[in-house]
């Protein structure tokens, strides 16, 4: 008995004394604003590490957007026409993506880190909710972050997180000019020797603001005054701009 | 310069949209239609959401409508009682077109569907006006008569039109009215290009109101369109249609001058090689090989 309790006492005095690692993060915006004039921002992401452990860090930063339902269409060639046959309805589609990192994931972790982790693009996306009649979802998948990319909403870099004299990290995030409203979630990891040591969470609101959120919400609520109002400025507009187009040809 | 787009939810250079107005308010000035057919597939190009173009568009060719038919307002080019005529048979026809389209995107091959709709009615219409006009052009000038008679024009319900000096049928122009509004809902367009040759060549009505008759028409549809967008799938983008409207208004009233004053021969020619040359478009479209054999939808 005396035996196990030492020996208890031992493993939470070991627990105590074994390294410990700590982040501390802060990004150049705490939201960021859809106004008239957003073209894409880069969000700089910054912080230092506190490990009383010796192996080197590396920082790995993945960056989610709000989920949205996208339809995957495949076209195949049919009697000579392109026609769209198979199509899978993706309920948990991730709107934006990043995954940035000082070295790459695939390099400095294990698959079932990266996995349990879902450090990566692939680990990000979930296809178990993935419905319609598909013969290989694989493919489908792999279309999906190819278009992504090409559209900027999907972003990898295995050199995009720079850590200085073992402590200092920062990143630029490229946000698009495509962005959605909605949260975007921020995960930092800190990995040595092959392990997570530390994490740490946080988030960026973006929404709309001024006359586009009221525009949006007005779009969203009352289709019947905002179609209303669409025909009305419509006309007006085009009046207006039909009697200054004429006074200046004259 | 960048402007973010509320409901398309995406930056588009201010600029592009305001020349691509510009040059699409020139066709539409010059050939009485809403252009709508050209500016769908550009917009689709620019990185827009396929639903919020077609459905901003409407809203846009209720604008450049207003300014074109002002036009003709002035000139006394519209007959007022046959675009009432044609309203009646194009809102039936508008209602009967929404339901068929979310029948057709419920069975997933809207897309295609919409394609070769526009492909069969551009290259009717297309060929038929290039085969009228070369062969008006080849013969020696014979003045056509004012009022060719067509076997529609003795059905009952006669009317009088003096706007276009025709005493025919009203079911004809109710007819065609709801065909082409049928055509318009499915293709998310005012249905101009459909209508404008419609009314030459099966009402047999004089070129001169003609064009008048057809944007005056349109106004009233596609504000009915937009309505419709605005109440069932919330993708009308007032911002872009407004934008699009400004760049449309200066090409239009350039347009509208142009088609005084070219003969109309000319311009008939010019709107059957454009028509053909959207339709030669699609069809390689249909056929080569996509770059990319995925698609993402929201």
């Amino acid at each position: 008995m005396r035996l196990i309790f030492s020996f208890i006492l031992t493993l939470i005095a070991a627990s105590f004394a074994m390294a410990e690692t700590r982040i501390v993060s802060g990004k150049s915006d705490e939201d960021l604003a859809l106004n008239t004039t957003f073209n894409g921002k880069d969000i700089l992401v910054y912080g230092a590490v506190q490990s009383d452990e010796d192996s080197p860090i590396d920082v790995v930063i993945v960056v989610r957007g709000p989920d949205q339902t996208v339809t995957i269409n495949k076209k195949e060639s049919k009697l000579g026409f392109w026609l769209n046959s198979e199509s899978i309805k993706f309920p948990n589609a991730p709107a934006y993506l990043a995954v940035m990192s000082s070295w790459g994931p695939t390099v400095i972790l294990s698959p079932e880190m990266r996995a349990e982790h879902k450090i990566g693009i692939d680990e990000q996306i979930d296809l178990s909710k993935l419905s319609g009649n598909i013969t290989n979802a694989a493919d489908f998948r792999e279309a999906f972050i190819r278009i992504r990319k090409e559209n900027g909403q999907f972003v990898e870099s295995s050199y995009g997180v720079r850590v200085e004299g073992g402590v200092l990290f920062s990143a630029d995030i490229p946000l698009p000019a495509n962005l959605i409203e909605g949260i975007y979630t921020f995960h930092l990891y800190v990995i040595q020797d092959k392990n997570v040591t530390a994490y740490s969470k946080s988030y960026i609101p973006v929404r709309k603001t001024g006359a586009w959120a009221w525009l949006f919400n007005l779009s969203d609520q009352n289709g019947l005054l905002y179609g209303l109002l669409a025909v009305f400025l419509s006309i007006t507009i085009s009046l207006i701009a039909t009697q200054f187009v004429r006074l200046f040809r004259r | 310069m960048h402007i973010y787009l509320p409901i398309a939810q995406v930056s588009i250079d201010l600029f592009t949209l305001l020349g691509l107005g510009f040059v699409v308010g020139i066709l539409s000035g010059m050939f009485g239609v809403g252009g709508g057919f050209i500016m769908t597939p550009i917009l689709f190009l620019m990185g827009i959401p396929p639903n919020i173009a077609v459905a901003s568009q409407s809203s846009q060719v209720v604008g450049t409508s207003t300014s074109g038919a002002l036009v003709h307002f002035q000139r006394k080019t519209i007959d007022y009682k046959m675009g009432f005529i044609l309203l009646v048979g194009g809102m039936f026809g508008s209602a009967f077109g929404v339901r068929v389209f979310k029948w057709v995107t419920q069975l997933g091959q809207i897309e295609t569907f919409v394609t070769a709709v526009y492909v069969i009615f551009l290259s009717l219409i297309g060929g038929l006006m290039l085969y009228e006009t070369i062969n008006s052009m080849r013969k020696t000038p014979v003045r056509r008569k004012r009022n060719p008679h067509k076997p529609l024009h003795h059905w009952p319900l006669k009317m009088r039109f003096q706007a276009s000096r025709m005493y025919i049928s009203a079911i004809p122009p109710i007819m065609i009215g709801a065909s082409v509004g049928f055509l318009a809902a499915i293709m998310g367009v005012g249905g101009g290009f459909i209508l404008v040759p419609a009314m030459i060549y099966l009402i047999g009505m004089p070129v001169k109101t003609v064009i008048g008759t057809s944007m005056f028409q349109i106004i009233f549809v596609s504000a009915f369109t937009t309505i419709m967008h605005a109440t069932t799938t919330h993708s009308v983008d007032i911002v872009l249609a407004l934008i699009l409207i400004l760049g449309s208004i200066p090409g239009a009233q350039l347009g509208a001058t142009f088609a005084h004053k070219l003969p109309a021969i000319q311009l008939r020619l010019g709107f059957a090689l454009v028509i053909l040359l959207i339709v030669a478009k699609l069809i390689y479209g249909l056929v080569v090989t996509p770059d990319d054999l995925y698609g993402l939808t929201l």
